[in-house]
Order: C-alpha cells, then structure tokens, then sequence
C-alpha cells in the first residue's frame, strides 16, 4: 500500500469533510502522499482513487498539471533553478550549468527535465518564477528559497546551501545582471567564503 | 423590490433576427433556433460545458436597464453564454471573425494537416471549420509539435496526439455518459497528452462513442482505420441487432462490405450512443466463414446440396414425423434475433404447416406465461425507455442492466444523474450499484420473497399522497398473505431494515420505474414474479410503470409474432427437455445455437441426437447447425429489408445495406419456400408482403393501420383488455421453500460481450473478451484454498468445466459467477434446465492435470 493507515485516516476524518465535494479533497491527498513516499506511485493514485470516488486515471492526471507532484521517484534533495526573465539575467543559466556540472549531471537545457544523480542524492530542474526576484539568481532547495546563487558560488552552496537561505535576509533592490553591486548592507549579511574541498 | 417571477420565454436578436426561447437557454442554442449555426468544437449539447476551445465567439450585447445608456457588446463564447432578454447576439461581427480566424491559426499551429493519410479527412469538423472561418495562411514558420501517433489507446480506439485540439469531449464523455473517467489529459498546455493511467487499454464497453465524438480525428476507429473515405460510403439507416435496447444505427458499406456502423440520433431510444458490441460487432457479414447454400445430412454427415433438394428432404423428414405422430410432435424454437417478417413468418410456418402449439424464441424457458404483467391487462414493457431521465427512483431486479441492455443504462444514468434513487437487487454486484441508492444482495433466485418483502414493508407504512391520507392497502395485505418483512427477508437473504429502507424510498419516490430481468420473466414461477411486480406498481400508484426485459435483439417482436407457445404449447426449455426424452420427434431451430444458450448442455445435445430430423436457419456453421438434418444458410439483419421492435415495443424499420450472396436467403423466404415443399403456402415472394401481412394480422401493430414508420420508428402501444386492467391487487402465491443443496450456488448470465459467433469475426473485439471465469467470493477461496487468477474446475449436476478464478467481493459468501457466453464449452455445461438453483463445487485444478496438460 502507497498509503499509510494514518495517512488513510487524514484524508477520511479531515480532508473529506473539509470539502462540499469528496474531488476537492484531491490536492491535499496528493500532497499528504507525497510527503510520505517523496513521490507519488501509480499505486497512490488507485487508493486515492479508491477513497474519494474517483478514477485513478482521474487522479494521475490531477498530479500530472503541478509540476510539484512527482510521479518519479526522486533524489532525496530537489534543486530547482529559476530560468525566468530577472534571474536568467543575473546569471542563473550559469548557476544551473555549474550545478550540474558539479553533481556530475548533463548540463543541457532540456526543457523541463529533471535529472537525478546516480547516488540518488540529488535532483535539479530548472524552474519557472519563484516570485522572489530580489533574491536572483534563486535557487529552490526542498521548497525553500535560497539566493542569490551565482555560478561563483556554486560550491559554496551544494556544501551548505543553508547559508544561501533567503529567510532573515534583507530584501535586495532589483539587480540588473550579474555585475550589479548589491545594495550597501549586503556583504556584511552575506555567508563567509567556504573552501571547497 | 420584489422578485419577479422569471419570464417563460426571453427574447433575443441572432443576427437581427428576434426569436423567443426559454431562459437559460445557451446563446450557441438559441443561434440554432434562428436559424444561425455558430461553429464550435468543444461545444456538444449532450455533454457539459468546458469554454475550451474559444471557437464559437460571437458578440453579445446585454440589454440595459431602463433610463441607462446602452452597453457596448463584447466578445463572448456563445456555447457557455446563457441568454437574457433583449440580448443581441452577432455571430458574424468583424471582431468575431477576427477571433474565430485567430483561434483557428492557434489550433492549425500544431495541428499535423495529414489530412490525405487521416480518416475523419471528409467529415471533420476542423476541416470544415478552417475552411469556412480560418484564415488563408498560416503565419507559424517553426518546427510542429511532436507527439504520439497511431497509438492505441484500446485494441479498438487509435490516439493521434498531434491531431489533438483538446476539446475534452472525449474524456467529458467517459466522466459523464458511461461515468467511467478512465481517459485524461496528462501535464498541461502544450504538453497535454490524452492518456490512461499506466497506458492500459480503456475497457469502457462505450468508448467506441468518443471516435464520434471527436472533431478533429484524433480519435479513430482500429477497425475503420484506412478503410474508406466518407465520399466513398454507402448509407443504409438500421437498427442494432446485438440486444433488445434498438438502438438507431447508420450502416456504411462500401463495395457491399460493411465499413462500419455509427449510431443514428433518435432521442427516444439512443439518444447519439451505440455500445461497442453494437459498433465494431460487424464483420461477420462478410466473413469467410458464413454457411453458404443448404446442407443436407447424409449417411456419411452433412453435405452442400441444392435449395430444392434440401427444401424437398426438409419436406419428406418434416411430413414423416407429423403424419406419423402428429404436429405436436414437433417443436419450432428461436427467432429472437430475426426480423419481425422473419418472426412472423415462422409463427405462421408453425400454426399452419407444422401445426404445432409447441412455438417458443425464449430459449430456455421454463414457463408458458409470456407476459406476466398480462392479468394486469398491461405489456411486458410499459414505460418508454426515455422515461428513465425523468424517474424519481428506478429499479432494477434479476438485472445487470450495464451488461444486457447497455444503452438504457446509460439512460439510466443520466437519470439518476438527475436525482432518480436507483435500487439495484441482484446476488452479484454489478456496474449499476455503484450508483445504487440500495443495494439488496438476495439469494439466488429468491426474487419473489424479496419483493413480496418490499410489498409486506409497503402494506406496514403505505405511501402518503400529497394531503397526507395513507394509500389505502389493505387489498394487498390479503393478496401477499400472512407474509412478513421478516419472513421475507429471511428467505431472501436480506436485511429487514434494507427492505424496509427501500419500500420507504419508493414510496416517497415520484414516477417510479421498475425493471425486472429477462431471466425472471422465464423462469418457472414467471407468474408470480409477475403479480408481485404488477402489485408493487399498484401499490405506489403507478401501475404503468413496471417492466420485464426480453431477451434478443427481437425478443419483442417474435413475443408480439406469436413466437410463443399456443394452446397446450410447451415453452422452449420444456420442448428440449420432452426431445430429449423422446416425446418430441422433430426440433426446428432459427438462429439459435442451442448447445451453447440452452440452459442445459447436455439435455440439448440429447435432443438433437435423439430428434428423427433437426431443421436449422443458420448464418454459420455453429454446433447446433453440424448437428442438424438439414441446414438452411440464412441472411443477417444487414442484408435486410423489414423491421424489429424493440424492448419497449417501438416498431423500426432497418433497409438493406449489403446485398446478400445468392446462396444465402431470408428467414421468411426459407419458411415460405419449404411450405410450398410441404405442400402448403405462405405465399411470400417479397419482403414487403411480410411486412404488410404482419401489420394487418398481429393485434399488437393494429394502431398501425398499416403504415410502417419512418427512420426514427413509431412506440406501438398495444390495445389492452380493459376489464383486466380493473383487477386492483393480486393475490401473490406464498413463497416456496429453495431447493437445498450442497456447495456453492452458481449464477449465470451473459457479458456484454462474449467470444459469441458474431464477436468471433472482429478480432480487435474479441481480444477485449476477457477469458473465461468463474468469480468467486474471497472467503470461500480462503476456505478452498483457491487463488485470484488460478485454474479452477467448476463441477455442476451435468458437468465440469475448467475456469480461470477471480476471487473478488462481487459476489457474496456462497454464491459463484461465471458468464454465460465465455469459455468453450460453455458454463451450460454443468447446468441441469431442470434445476432452479444450480449448485456446484469449486476447486483448484490439480497440479497432476496441469502438468499433463502441456
């Protein structure tokens, strides 16, 4: 079973009621699901199908429209680089290049591919706008915002991408390329340099 | 303010012209009714809205309110917009034009335009749509989209991906019409894939619909696929001979083969459905393998004869036997499937040249009563079929309803989609309990207690009418006896609290319609299921609204023939039993392959080898014809002219669509040839007699007065005895005790689609036959140590067959399943027609046999 019993229960006794109809408990499912596997197995789909009265197929193609629902398995770390207009032009098509050059991955741009290391470790994908644009080039980590993330700094991050964490960073002016000097205050909150082993 | 009640009609201007249509009406709709067709893809009045495709944009001015400046008109998808009064709708304002063009440039850019290598290349609605409303070119210079083509979504229906304009009428179809969401768009945008989960094939019995459906020939026929072009076809307008539903078909033929069948709209019947045995079951027409020319039997087997030497050794057997013992040493079953001319001419075959009682098409029959609705002074079927979307609750008894009348159950859907409460008795679950309001699991063939239960629960708290007084029924507590719910419910297996439930349902339940299943209407207490069901119509105020089910594609109209026993007749399971026992000398059998639908294998194979002759109408080679004396190669329904009457009673006609070979003829010409061999008369020499003399003869066409109806058909409504119809209640007779036995009971009905003769011939059907099984309850296969997929014997009274199991919830603790058209030999095998209940053993195949096997 993809679903655990208390996973079962949740959507039941909590999801099910919450809702006029059993099909708007769907997106919550999926998402309990998930957070459970990491990814959503064919199987998930029949018992999710199963509870809320819905074809499995019907489910599939629900987690099919979010690229957030992963019917893949994936590595246990997802990195998502954002390709939109203000970080691709602070520079993020470098950063995405130099991560996967450095986890060893093929650094084409294939579209929305997500390409996972041999280890399992990890998975990178580029991504569309994160709505953090202050932060560019923003680098995704497990749904947490880190940034800025140029090529430069790429070691830096893959070693401890929690010192890239946007959270208790001051909001930054809206930079105009990779060059653009960050607002004054900045270095200061920036990360010390990490030596790369 | 005060609100005013809403207008019966609102006004609207369609491109100046003023019409009057009811609120709520789409603007696309009330377009039609000006005479304006607003072109649209998405858009279909059968399914629901999606505003998908932007195609029907028009623009649509609302009226102002009084003193207010007018409000400019905007551009608007005519086919989500619902009108208002005053509204005016140009279809063909310059905006909208430029829309339409601008939607059609979109759609062409990924579109593959392999329109001269794409079957719906003459009847497609893109292609008629950028003709009319595209723009001249195309302004897209960069590389197509890619995607699947020729992928096969089922062994019946191909997906052409880049063809795809995502309209989403085919998946809006699979989630609404047959409710079976197994299609779907994957991801999003301009990756959309239509797909099933993990790529398995669909396995709707409806999916054949979505090639219709489908605008833009994405979606196409496996069995059309390259066939011919539109202009290339010849039309004939028919009726579906696969079951008694009628369904209204347009048979395309090209060089005289059937190229495939579509249905034809009739709102009353199929609405714009056709099952998939309906649809792709079509080439056994023109197989290879049909009879052809009479056989004749001879010392040394059968052999082709000629028509007169076969009519005259027909003669000579036939005459022997009724001089020697009479013509009720004769017995004629069959013609279930025949045409009404066919029918009719049979019925007359038997009376006036066999002079026979012994008539019967109900294969299997254990009871002489017809109609048992009759001491009602009511059909056999009494409530149109379209009744079904308007009924406040349906039920359905000794029915699987998905799998024996599969359009109607569509309708029976969409009624229940519109509030109806569906009770759905049965001792197997079926399709239609997943949107049963009740559910009663009784056991088999415990029908009559369970609904003397229903009539007990109704006479302890009658339906109320709209002033409160309680029906007064105290005439059927004295017709059911000293039954009691509990009684009942004990006897069938069921819940008192259910009955009881179920009773309080209909009896709050406006027009309620009850269906009960062909099987029960054959069975030997056929006349008492049939005062209980006349009763309960009576008891909830609609005693109009009961019906039995027939089975065949022309079950109706052979009852209506006179295919049915006459005075002394023996129904049809009774004249195999008596030929199998000697009392009977000759059987003549039409379009009926006994040894596999006769209820007793065993028992038929007895009769055929005992009768001093065997006369067989055949369209192929079947078990029961290569046991006959003499064969006769009959023509299918294709190859036609005349009429069927449908479950309901409507009358339809069916034109020829393939001329048949000259070996092979009409059922009515065989009779009519054989009589004058026999020195007697029919006097047919063309189709048209039958047809007239039919009309003019049968009580139940009298409303007629001899005209036959157009393409969509005429319901016939038989004239009734008006003196029985004052007859109130019926007294009910007491329920018999089961018969006991040991083992598992085994019920059996057919599938919708079995590995039958005519499935037989379309190789891409019959692989979505599943194969042969035996479903078995999951406790029991615990206890018999039997696993989900394994070899099983299924040991009977007259037999043992070997079945794959499926061990499942289906059906309850001590009772077993297995279909009654799949596997060789058929689960008849192990039946004894004597038997009401059958009881059998299941056990795994040894592993000895198993290994001996291969």
């Amino acid at each position: 079973m993809a679903l655990s019993q208390a996973a079962r229960q949740r959507i039941v006794n909590e999801f099910i009621p919450r809702y006029p109809s059993k099909r708007a408990a769907l997106m919550p499912s999926l998402w309990l699901a998930q957070d459970e596997a990491g990814w959503l197995a064919p199987e998930a789909f029949e018992e999710i199908g199963e509870l809320l009265d819905l074809h499995a197929t019907d489910v599939a193609s629900v987690a099919s429209f979010y690229v957030m629902f992963h019917r893949r398995p994936i590595g246990q770390t997802l990195i998502e680089v954002c390709e939109n207009p203000s970080c691709y032009l602070a520079g993020s098509d470098a950063t995405f290049q130099a991560i996967c050059k450095r986890l060893g991955l093929h650094a084409g741009h294939d579209g929305h591919g997500m390409q996972t290391t041999a280890d399992g470790k990890y998975s990178v994908r580029p991504t569309e706008c994160l709505a953090a644009c202050d932060y560019a080039p923003v680098v995704q980590v497990d749904l947490r915002f880190h940034g800025p993330v140029r090529e430069g700094d790429v070691d830096a991050f893959l070693a401890d991408p929690s010192r890239f964490s946007i959270e208790g960073k001051p909001s930054v002016s809206m930079v105009h390329g990779p060059q653009a000097t960050p607002v004054e205050g900045w270095e200061a909150n920036a990360p010390p340099p990490v030596a790369t082993a | 303010m005060t609100a005013a009640t809403p207008p019966a009609t609102v006004t609207v201007t369609v491109d100046g012209t003023e019409v009057s249509v009811p609120p709520g009406t789409l603007a696309v709709e009330a377009a039609r009714v000006a005479g304006v067709d607003v072109p649209v893809f998405c858009y279909h009045p059968k399914l629901s809205l999606a505003g998908a495709c932007r195609m029907c944009m028009c623009e649509i001015g609302m009226a102002s309110p009084p003193g207010q400046p007018p409000r400019p008109p905007g551009l608007m998808t005519a086919c989500t917009t619902r009108v208002s009064n005053g509204m005016t709708i140009n279809t063909m304002a310059p905006g909208a034009l430029k829309a339409r063009e601008g939607v059609i440039e979109f759609l062409l850019i990924n579109h593959p335009l392999d329109c001269p290598v794409c079957d719906a290349g003459g009847e497609c609605p893109l292609q008629d749509n950028s003709h009319a409303w595209g723009p001249k070119e195309s302004r897209f210079t960069e590389q197509k989209r890619l995607a699947r083509k020729g992928a096969a979504l089922s062994p019946l229906v191909v997906l052409d991906q880049e063809r795809c304009i995502t309209c989403y009428r085919c998946t809006r179809f699979m989630d609404e019409i047959p409710g079976e969401a197994e299609l779907a768009f994957f991801t999003r945008g301009y990756t959309s894939q239509l797909r099933t989960i993990n790529e398995e094939p669909m396995k709707s019995r409806f999916q054949g619909n979505i090639i219709d459906l489908c605008p833009c020939g994405a979606l196409t026929s496996e069995t059309y696929r390259f066939k011919a072009r539109p202009h290339d076809l010849d039309h004939a307008d028919s009726v579906c001979g696969q079951c008694p539903v009628g369904c209204n078909v347009m048979i395309d033929t090209r060089s005289n083969q059937v190229a495939r069948v579509r249905p034809r709209q009739n709102d009353a019947v199929n609405e714009i459905w056709v099952c998939d045995k309906g649809r792709f079951a079509h080439h056994y027409s023109s197989s290879p393998n049909r009879l052809s020319g009479p056989w004749v039997r001879g010392e040394d087997g059968l052999h082709p004869s000629t028509w007169r030497q076969a009519y005259q050794e027909a003669a000579r057997r036939l005459g022997a036997v009724k001089s020697a013992y009479g013509g009720a040493a004769i017995g004629v079953i069959g013609g279930r499937n025949l045409t009404n001319e066919d029918a009719f001419a049979l019925a007359r075959f038997a009376a006036e040249v066999l002079e026979t009682p012994h008539v019967d098409f109900r294969v299997g029959a254990q009871s002489a009563v017809v109609n048992p609705l009759a001491p009602f002074g009511l059909d056999a079927f009494n409530t149109g079929l379209d009744a079904a979307e308007k009924a406040g609750a349906i039920v359905v008894v000794g029915a699987d309803v998905h799998d024996e009348v599969p359009v109607q159950w569509l309708r029976i859907r969409k009624g229940v989609k519109a509030g109806a409460r569906l009770i759905v008795a049965n001792p197997r679950a079926t399709e239609a309990d997943r949107l049963a309001f009740h559910r009663l699991r009784h056991r088999p063939g415990t029908e009559l207690a369970l609904l003397t239960g229903i009539l007990a629960a109704l006479v302890e708290s009658p339906p109320v009418d709209a002033e409160g007084v309680a029906r007064d029924l105290s005439g059927l507590a004295e017709a059911i006896g000293g039954v009691t719910v509990e009684k009942a419910a004990a006897h069938a297996g069921v819940d008192s609290v259910t009955i009881r439930a179920v009773a309080a349902t209909l009896a709050s339940s406006k027009d309620p319609i009850v269906y009960v299943g062909a099987r029960l209407a054959i069975r030997h207490d056929a006349g008492a299921i049939g005062l209980a069901v006349g009763n309960l119509g009576r008891a909830l105020g609609h005693p109009a609204r009961v019906n039995f089910l027939v089975e065949g594609a022309n079950g109706r109209g052979a009852e209506w023939a006179g295919l049915i026993p006459g005075d002394g007749g023996l129904p049809a399971g009774e004249i195999v039993a008596r030929a199998a026992s000697g009392e009977i000398k000759a059987l003549y059998i039409v379009g009926e392959n006994l040894l596999e639908t006769h209820p007793d294998a065993a028992q038929a194979r007895e009769a055929l080898e005992r009768a001093d002759v065997v006369v067989v109408h055949e369209l192929f080679p079947t078990l029961t014809a290569q046991a006959a004396h003499v064969v006769f190669a009959a023509t299918g329904v294709m190859e036609k002219d005349g009429t069927l009457t449908s479950v309901e009673g409507r009358l339809q006609r069916v034109w020829q669509a393939v001329r048949p070979d000259a070996d092979r003829a009409p059922d009515w010409r065989i009779l009519s040839d054989l009589a004058a061999a026999m020195g007697a008369g029919l006097g047919y020499v063309a189709s048209a007699d039958v047809t007239r003399d039919l009309l003019a003869d049968l009580p139940a066409y009298a409303p007629q007065q001899g005209v036959l109806p157009g393409s969509a058909g005429v319901l016939v409504r038989r004239v009734h005895d008006a003196s029985a119809g004052s007859v109130d209640v019926r007294a009910v007779p007491a329920i018999e005790p089961g018969q006991a036995g040991e083992g598992l009971v085994l019920v059996t009905y057919p599938e919708i689609v079995g590995n039958e003769t005519v499935v037989g011939e379309t190789p891409e059907l019959l692989v979505t036959v599943p194969e042969a099984y035996v479903e078995v309850n999951r406790d029991d296969a615990s206890r018999l140590g039997i696993s989900d997929g394994a070899s099983v014997e299924v040991r009977g009274p007259a037999g043992t067959v070997t079945r794959v199991a499926r061990v499942n919830g289906r059906v309850p603790i001590g009772t077993v399943f297995a279909p009654e058209n799949l596997g060789t030999p058929r689960i008849n095998a192990v039946l004894r027609w004597s038997h009401d209940v059958t009881y059998v053993t299941v056990q795994p195949v040894p592993v000895a046999a198993l290994a001996g096997a291969r």
